[in-house]
C-alpha cells in the first residue's frame, strides 16, 4: 500500500481538475475584459484623433480668417476687423498648442516638423505682409499680395500633410487594433476550446470516479456483509453491540469488534480500531479478526496474543502509515475473571455499581514497534458492564469541536441504561445527538454485562 | 537637303509624340477654355513665366519661394484663360503626396490678358460647354 489511498487520489485529482478548469475559464472571462478594454482605449484613441484633425482644419480657418480681417480692414478701414484679426491670431497660437499636444501624445512625431514649419510660415506671414498691410492700408503694393498668396499655398500645404498623417496614423491604429483583436480573439478561441476539452475530461473523469465510487461501494457492502461483527450468547453475561458510521465515510471503516466462544467457560473479546478507511482498511479489519480468533485458540494469554499478532501485521501489513489500537480480552464466564491486553486502546471501561472506571492501556497500538504487552487481570461482579469503544465515542465532538474525551464517554456510561443492548444504542443516540446527527467518525459498541445469581444465563 | 529635311521630319515627329504622351492623361485637353480658382486657402492664382519655376515654388522652401515671386502673376479667381500645353505628372509639392500637372495657359481676361503661363492643374476649372 501507498501512502494515498484510491479516494485521497481521487479527491486530489478532482481538485486539480476544478482548479484548471476554474483558471481556463478565468483566463477566457479575463481575456474579453482586455478585448474590451482594448477596444475602448482604441476608440478614445481614435477619438483624440479626430479632435486633432479637427484642429487642423480650425487652424486653417484661423488663417483664412487671419487673411480675410487684413483685406476686410483695407478695405474698410473699420478698426473691428483689427480686433478680430488679433482675436483669430491669439486662437491661432492657443490652436497650434493643442495641435502639438495631441500629436506628442498620439506619437505622431513626423507630423510635428510641419507644424512647427506651419506655425513659422504664419509667423512670418504676419510680420511680412500682415504688418505691413495694417500700418499702410493705403500703400499695399501688388507684391504683398502675392507673397500672401505665397504664404497661403505653404501653409495649405502643410496643413494639408499634416492632416494626411494624422488620417494615416488614424488608419493605422485601425489596423493595429483589428490585428490585436484577432489575436485576442484567437487567444480566447483557443482559451474557450481548451475550457471545452477539459470540461469534457472532467465530465469524463468524474463519471469514471462515480462508476469507481459505486464499484467500491458495491465491494464494501459485500465486504460488510461477510465480515460483519455478531456477537454470541454467553453463560451468565448478557452482549449488545452496535455500529454507526461516520457520515463523510464512504463505507465502513476500520473498527471491528468480536465476540467468541473459545472453549464452554471461556470467550474471546476484542475491539480494535485501524487507521484509514475505505475497502483497504475493511479487508484489514477481516484479517484482524480472524487472525487473533486463530492465535486465541492456541494461546490463553492476551498480552501474548497482541505480541503475536503485532509480528504478523507488521509481516503482513507493509504500510507504515497503518496501525492498529486493540483490546483482547478472555473472559471466564465460570470464574468473572476478565484477563485482558490493551494495545494502546484507551476506549474501554467498566462500569461497576459504584461508578466507571477506564481500562489501563498495557502496551503500544500495534503495527508500531514490537514490545511486549501487560496482561491485566479483572475480577468481575454480577451487574458489572465491560463496555469497549473505538474512538469515535471519546473522540465524538459537538457542533462547537468540543471533544467529549475519556471523561465525557464515562459520564454517558454511567447514565446509560444497565441493559448492554440499549446501553450501547443509548450511546449512539447520544454521540448523535451531539454532533447534531453529524457522526465524525465511525463508532463501534461492545458491552457484556455480567448476570446476577438469579439472572438467567 | 533631303536629308535634312527627313531629319526635320523626325525630329517633329519625336516632340509630337512625346508632347501627345506628355498631354496623355492631363486633366484637361488642349484649346479648353478654363477659369482660374486657386486651390489652397486663398483662391488667386500665381501664373508663372515657366514651368520650371512653377515646379521650384511647389518643391521649394519658403525662402526660395520668396526670391521667385518675381516672375509670377497674381491672377484672381475666375479670369478666363485657354490651355495652351499641358505636362501631366510633372509638379512635385513638397507637402502633398499627389502629383499634379503643369498646365500652360493664355490668360484671356485680367490686367495680365494675353498673357502667357504656367499653373498647377488644380488651380483651374473646366468651364462648361468647354471642356
Amino acid at each position: 500500500m501507498n501512502g494515498a489511498t484510491p479516494a485521497v487520489r481521487r479527491l486530489r485529482g478532482t481538485v486539480v481538475i476544478t482548479i484548471v478548469l476554474l483558471a481556463t475559464l478565468g483566463f477566457a472571462i479575463e481575456g474579453s475584459f482586455v478585448e474590451r478594454a482594448e477596444v475602448t482605449a482604441t476608440f478614445d484613441r481614435e477619438t483624440r484623433i479626430q479632435e486633432a484633425q479637427i484642429a487642423i482644419q480650425q487652424l486653417l480657418r484661423s488663417q483664412t480668417d487671419q487673411e480675410n480681417y487684413v483685406r476686410a480692414y483695407t478695405i474698410t478701414r473699420d478698426v473691428f476687423y483689427l480686433q478680430m484679426y488679433r482675436s483669430a491670431v491669439a486662437s491661432f497660437e492657443a490652436k497650434v498648442s493643442d495641435v502639438r499636444r495631441e500629436l506628442k501624445d498620439q506619437g505622431i512625431d513626423p507630423a510635428l516638423g510641419g507644424l512647427d514649419d506651419y506655425a513659422r510660415v504664419q509667423q512670418s506671414w504676419r510680420q511680412q505682409v500682415a504688418a505691413p498691410v495694417l500700418a499702410h492700408p493705403d500703400q499695399a503694393p501688388a507684391e504683398l499680395d502675392k507673397r500672401s498668396k505665397s504664404y497661403s499655398d505653404y501653409e495649405t500645404s502643410i496643413a494639408t500633410d499634416l492632416g494626411d498623417l494624422v488620417k494615416a496614423k488614424s488608419r493605422q491604429l485601425g489596423t493595429d487594433t483589428l490585428a490585436q483583436l484577432r489575436n485576442t480573439i484567437l487567444v480566447r478561441s483557443i482559451w474557450l476550446v481548451l475550457f471545452g476539452l477539459l470540461a469534457v475530461g472532467y465530465s469524463i473523469f468524474t463519471s469514471r470516479v462515480r462508476k469507481e465510487l459505486d464499484e467500491e461501494r458495491a465491494t464494501i457492502a459485500i465486504l460488510q456483509s461477510a465480515y460483519v461483527s455478531r456477537v454470541v450468547p454467553l453463560p451468565r453475561c448478557e452482549v449488545g453491540s452496535a455500529y454507526a458510521s461516520a457520515d463523510r465515510a464512504l463505507a465502513v471503516g476500520g473498527d471491528v469488534f468480536d465476540v467468541y466462544r473459545l472453549t464452554d467457560d471461556q470467550a474471546l473479546v476484542l475491539i480494535a480500531d485501524v487507521s484509514g478507511k475505505g475497502v483497504d482498511a475493511a479487508v484489514l479489519t477481516a484479517f484482524i479478526k480472524f487472525t487473533v480468533r486463530g492465535i486465541a485458540l492456541r494461546r490463553s494469554d492476551p498480552g501474548e496474543i497482541l505480541a503475536e499478532f503485532n509480528t504478523a501485521f507488521a509481516q503482513t501489513v507493509d504500510n507504515p502509515y497503518l496501525f492498529v489500537s486493540m483490546l483482547v480480552g478472555v473472559l471466564d464466564t465460570q470464574t468473572l475473571v476478565l484477563d485482558y491486553a490493551s494495545a494502546g486502546h484507551d476506549s474501554a471501561f467498566l462500569r461497576r455499581c459504584d461508578g466507571v472506571e477506564q481500562l489501563a492501556v498495557t502496551g503500544p497500538v500495534l503495527g508500531v514497534m514490537e514490545e511486549p504487552f501487560a496482561t491485566v487481570s479483572v475480577q468481575l461482579l454480577p451487574g458489572d458492564v465491560v463496555v469497549l469503544a473505538t474512538d469515535g465515542l471519546t473522540e465524538a465532538r459537538d457542533r462547537q469541536g468540543r471533544q467529549l474525551h475519556e471523561r465525557g464517554a464515562m459520564e454517558l456510561i454511567e447514565r446509560a441504561d444497565s441493559q448492554p443492548q440499549r446501553m450501547c444504542d443509548e450511546l449512539i443516540g447520544r454521540v448523535r445527538a451531539l454532533g447534531r446527527n453529524r457522526m465524525r467518525d465511525d463508532l463501534a459498541l461492545l458491552a457484556i454485562r455480567v448476570l446476577g445469581e438469579s439472572s438467567d444465563a | 537637303m533631303r536629308r535634312t529635311a527627313r531629319g526635320i521630319v523626325a525630329f517633329l515627329l519625336l516632340v509630337g509624340l512625346s508632347a501627345a504622351a506628355a498631354s496623355a492623361r492631363c486633366s484637361v485637353r488642349i484649346g479648353a477654355r478654363v477659369a482660374l480658382y486657386g486651390s489652397t486657402g486663398d483662391p488667386d492664382v500665381l501664373v508663372w513665366e515657366t514651368r520650371f519655376r512653377l515646379a521650384a515654388y511647389q518643391r521649394g522652401s519658403f525662402d526660395v519661394d520668396r526670391t521667385l515671386l518675381s516672375h509670377a502673376h497674381l491672377a484672381a479667381p475666375g479670369t478666363r484663360a485657354v490651355v495652351l500645353r499641358c505636362v501631366s505628372r510633372d509638379v512635385h509639392p513638397k507637402y502633398r503626396g499627389t502629383v499634379g500637372d503643369a498646365i500652360y495657359i493664355r490668360l484671356l481676361g485680367g490686367p495680365y490678358r494675353r498673357q502667357t503661363g504656367w499653373i498647377m492643374g488644380s488651380d483651374l476649372r473646366t468651364m462648361i460647354g468647354f471642356r
